[in-house]
């Protein structure tokens, strides 16, 4: 009781501090004093494990820990100089910030590019060949175009079929020529032909049975002593008729 | 809620490794509040204080075993948190890079700002004016303060005599009264 007098009688002295309510202003969240035990149970589980030196089946080298210190300032340091701004050695602006974007770029474009293209292929040595046709199908055209020609027109279906053509109208101009040169086209086309011609053939049979004779012909013929080549028989055949009428 | 386990009873059963486990969580549910507290008038900001209790219980989990009964256990403890405390604050002065009046303008804004603060204004003022204190001060004013410890415990937080405790509790008083009537 006496302490306790002693503990607060000096706020007597102190009016303005005594005014104040002594009740704690602090707050902590709702209902923070509850788990707060577990919490620092569990925290303190964790730093045990930490300290054993292992977490389970992790491990670290030997005195990792211990190197730890002295790896990291030298670490810092290395970076400190390489930071340092180096008059000769300079970089775009923003080039580190697009440069993992470009690499990323650039690989895909050459594993595209090395990828074998299936779809798209050519014949073997086509390229060999290449320049040579290009040259056949410009600077060469034209020796190339004759030759081609005349062996074009030699294989060619049109060729053979005129040639065919050919052959079929000498055939037919020979017959042709050979039935006019006839004795049968001549006769037919002689005086004695046409005037009978124009004669009805009953007419011819009632005269031949009347007037010849089988023997007749050649009495007549000898008798009048022409001779029996055609221009004569045809005279006199003439000569006949005209004494009939 | 805190339960009424002797320390005597929790040490004894921290030596054996059977019931160390046990013995740590009585130990946690007896003073877990009572060391949160201490380090949260000291860092204020809740999520600090919250990363110190679990540092500072670690740590006593770890010496617990070595501790001699010569001193409380609870004065052993508030001894561990005090110096996890000044160590996080001077990281902070040195990760900020800022100097030490600088660092308790920097706390003075973590209260301005902080949402698990329920005090009236008065109460507001008070905590403003315990940050224009020296780390000591404030830590001996809260101790005799809040906690309603005695000197001769504070001196074995510390590691302090009791005379430099009172002088200094008297002197951070007094600069509070000054600065609660200057801002009147």
């Amino acid at each position: 009781m006496k302490s306790e007098m002693e503990n607060k009688d000096w706020l007597n002295e102190y009016m303005s501090l005594k005014q104040i309510n002594p009740a704690n202003p602090f707050t902590v969240p709702a209902g923070y004093f509850s788990d707060l035990g577990d919490r620092i149970v569990a925290f303190k589980n964790l730093d045990e494990l930490k300290n054993k030196g292992s977490f389970g089946d992790f491990t670290v080298p030997d005195n990792y820990f211990e190197e730890l210190t002295g790896n990291i300032q030298s670490r810092i340091a290395v970076e400190g100089g390489l930071n340092t701004t180096d008059p000769e050695f300079t970089v775009p602006d923003g080039y580190f910030d697009n440069l993992q974007e470009q690499i990323r770029s650039r690989v895909f474009v050459e594993e595209a590019l090395s990828e074998p293209a299936g779809q798209f292929t050519v014949p073997e040595g086509y390229f060999d060949k290449l320049s040579a046709n290009i040259l056949d199908k410009t600077v060469n055209q034209g020796a190339v175009k004759s030759r081609g020609i005349i062996r074009r027109l030699y294989t060619s279906t049109a060729f053979k079929y005129a040639t065919a053509a050919c052959f079929a109208l000498a055939l037919s101009g020979g017959i042709l020529l050979s039935e006019l040169t006839s004795s049968v086209v001549e006769h037919k086309g002689t005086f004695l032909h046409k005037e009978l011609s124009n004669i009805p053939v009953d007419d011819i049979k009632s005269y031949l049975q009347l007037n010849v004779d089988p023997s007749d012909a050649q009495a007549t013929v000898a008798s009048d002593d022409a001779s029996i080549d055609d221009v004569s028989l045809e005279n006199a055949l003439q000569n006949d008729v005209n004494n009939a009428q | 809620m805190p339960i009424e386990v002797e320390d005597a009873e929790i040490l004894s059963k921290f030596q054996d490794e059977k019931t160390r486990n046990e013995a740590f969580n009585l130990l946690l549910k007896k003073y877990q509040q009572k060391i949160y507290w201490h380090i949260r008038r000291m860092v204020i900001d809740h999520d600090d204080a919250d990363d110190l209790v679990q540092d500072v219980f670690i740590k006593i989990w770890k010496n617990l075993a070595g501790f001699r009964s010569d001193a409380q256990l609870y004065t052993w403890m508030y001894r561990i948190a005090t110096n996890e405390c000044i160590t996080f604050l001077n990281k902070k002065k040195q990760k900020n890079n800022v100097s030490l009046d600088d660092m308790d303008n920097t706390l003075a804004d973590t209260l301005a700002d902080s949402t698990y603060f329920d005090g009236d204004k008065a109460q507001r003022k008070l905590q403003e004016a315990l940050l224009t204190l020296p780390e000591k001060q404030k830590l001996v004013f809260n101790m005799k303060y809040y906690d309603d410890m005695k000197y001769e415990e504070i001196s074995q937080v510390l590691g302090t005599s009791v005379g430099a405790l009172k002088a200094s509790f008297h002197l951070a008083v007094k600069k509070i009264e000054a600065y609660l009537l200057s801002k009147d």
